[in-house]
């Protein structure tokens, strides 16, 4: 692929980053501006949801490929920190971080396999991956005898006063994804991805190393959602295994990065935010209204939205590369 | 002898089930080799079937076997409102879309049933099927387990007749290979979507009826289904519909397999990594021929 055939570049940074940016520095000094905890707690909820939903993002909205197994590595993510923080009483910032390299080399050995599966078959594919992670987690201290998830009993950790830490952890997770996807919107790596997202023969064919490309998003994709679930498992201050690799985690993550827009950087921020208040004002009270009202929601944006969906679901590259 | 004993029934109680995952499996595999729609909804649909009969029985005392064509009816309905006024925007539009709509519409199936039914388990007491039949001194056979894997394979059997030699079969058939080109010859492609919507629901439906007779029945149970019959699929190759049978008799006998000889709780994880492999090895299914993308 030579340079000539790509858009213009963009500016790297354009009104709508610069906003972002405003964003950010306000986000980063909230605390320090006497936001109650409650606030504090608010906001770190939408990040988690957003660093997740961003994750999953990166690979569906850019790649094409609809990985419905994402959870897996958020249980991971949980249950190896867990282990690190408990069994060799090592700090939470490098268990996390641990928890993360685990992640990734289990991505790469027993997730990078299903990418060569294409469409509807990396769907089930990804969704067997992650219920098998979850019955494998469930049975896995009765099996090998070695204590790790607590089977459905699940594990307690230390418990911990510093909500503030989860803060600027789940900040950090959400900003890393958005810059992801602001890269992969404007590099020559985006570039391929998004050529294998709209036909990925055809950019086998050019030349593209499809599997290189959709392997290193997965894997990256891996880690991330393995760092949120270290952070929230530690947060939550109680982890089981039913919960960490429930699919209905990854059901969220797919239906806010389609809310706020597939393949878009800010999308999956929007979506969180939008989910995340939403079923605070109506889930509490109203449980099955509001998930009867999510299941509506979803159903009508997919099909009466298609200006908004068409943007999600195809990338437009020039509108996007200008904007 | 007693070990083998344990082996024939496992093995049995494997096949039996089998036929009944088959039965659970075979609309997704229509639906998805006819319009190329991936339900996420299909174990909802399963649970409603359930439902129409449990309700059936207990309120009004109708025999369990003569609720099957209601539940196929009420199903057929609610799949061909579905597909004609909801699903159809999304034909020729990307997988992620009806895989969207269709989890949506589960959400709501499954949330209203949660509402209106509450999330406990009731299960039907028949006498006539709580009846078990003795084979020599050793082997146990439920007649309800019977009844249902039977009637499950003949839904099957009757399904592939219907596509094969009628002329609805031949014009569902036409549409799955080319529906424009079946549209040039006078196909309403439109209604036969609709139609194999309604006939994959309505069989998923007596599915769920079936699965009533001996199991208990719970809005919760959609999703096992629907992970079920993507297993059942996949493991038969995907758009193949009579490798459901080979499919449901694989996972049966699997799971069988590893509640007897290796542990109750890992029945789940041996189906899944059952169809890691086959995906990942045999995409095409066991019988190597499904359609591989």
């Amino acid at each position: 692929m030579s340079s000539s055939v790509l858009p213009p570049r963009a500016p790297l940074i354009g009104a709508r980053e610069l906003a972002a940016l405003g964003v950010l520095a306000a986000l980063v000094l909230l605390p320090a501006a006497g936001a109650t905890p409650y606030t504090i707690r608010m906001a770190t909820v939408i990040f988690m949801w957003a660093a997740l939903a961003g994750a999953w993002n990166l690979l569906a909205g850019y790649a094409g490929a609809v990985d419905l197994g994402p959870v897996f590595y958020q249980g991971i993510g949980a249950f190896v920190t867990a282990a690190f923080m408990l069994k060799w009483k090592l700090p939470f910032l490098p268990s996390v971080a641990l928890a993360g390299l685990a992640a990734m080399l289990i991505a790469a050995v027993v997730g990078t396999p299903t990418l060569r599966l294409r469409g509807a078959y990396f769907a089930i594919g990804t969704l067997a991956l992650a219920e098998s992670g979850k019955q494998l987690a469930l049975a896995w201290d009765r099996l090998t005898k070695i204590p790790l998830t607590g089977g459905s009993a699940g594990i307690s950790l230390p418990l911990t006063a510093g909500y503030l830490q989860f803060y600027y952890v789940m900040l950090a997770l959400m900003v890393a994804v958005t810059v992801a996807a602001l890269w992969l919107g404007r590099s020559r790596f985006g570039y391929g991805l998004r050529a294998v997202g709209e036909n990925d023969l055809l950019a086998e064919a050019s030349g593209v190393d499809i599997h290189r490309l959709k392997r290193r998003v997965y894997v990256g994709s891996a880690c991330v959602t393995a760092l949120v679930g270290g952070a929230a498992g530690y947060w939550l201050s109680y982890i089981n295994a039913a919960e960490m690799f429930s699919m209905s985690v990854t059901l969220q993550m797919v239906v806010m990065a389609l809310l706020g827009g597939l393949g878009t950087p800010f999308g999956p921020v929007l979506g969180a935010a939008f989910l995340t208040l939403c079923s605070e004002v109506l889930g509490t009270r109203f449980v099955y209204h509001y998930l009867i009202a999510i299941g509506v929601i979803i159903v009508l944006i997919s099909l009466f939205m298609p200006s908004g969906l068409a943007g999600l679901l195809r990338w437009r590259r020039s509108a996007e590369g200008r904007a | 002898m007693t070990a083998l004993a344990d082996l024939v029934q496992t093995l049995l109680n494997g096949v039996l089930q089998g036929g009944v995952y088959a039965a659970a499996a075979v609309g997704l595999s229509l639906i998805f080799g006819v319009s190329g729609i991936l339900n996420a909804a299909h174990g909802e649909l399963v649970m409603l079937g359930a439902f129409v009969t449990y309700w059936l029985y207990t309120l009004y005392r109708v025999d369990p076997l003569l609720t099957l064509p209601v539940s196929f009816l009420a199903l057929f309905v609610l799949g061909y409102a579905l597909q004609y006024f909801c699903l159809h925007r999304t034909l020729g539009r990307p997988l992620l879309l009806s895989l969207l709509v269709t989890f949506g519409i589960s959400l709501i199936i499954l949330n209203v049933a949660l509402r209106v039914w509450t999330a406990d388990y009731r299960l039907m007491r028949v006498p006539y099927l709580d009846r078990t039949l003795l084979v020599g001194d050793w082997f146990i056979i439920p007649v309800a387990r019977l009844t249902a894997c039977g009637l499950g394979v003949a839904m099957v059997a009757a399904l592939s007749c219907l596509l094969a030699y009628t002329r609805l079969g031949r014009m569902i058939r036409a549409t799955a290979q080319d529906w424009e080109m079946a549209r040039l010859v006078g196909v309403n492609h439109r209604r036969i979507y609709a139609l194999t919507f309604g006939i994959g629901s309505g069989i998923s439906g007596v599915a769920g009826s079936l699965l009533a007779f001996y199991s208990p029945v719970e809005p919760n149970m959609g999703l096992s289904y629907t992970l079920f019959a993507f297993a059942v699929v996949v493991l038969g190759g995907l758009g193949y519909t009579p490798g459901v049978l080979w499919g449901g008799l694989v996972l049966g006998v699997a799971q069988a397999l590893s509640e007897t000889y290796l542990e109750a709780g890992l029945s789940l994880f041996v189906a899944f990594v059952l169809l890691y492999v086959i995906l990942r090895f045999m995409p095409a299914g066991i019988m190597g021929r499904g359609r591989v993308e």
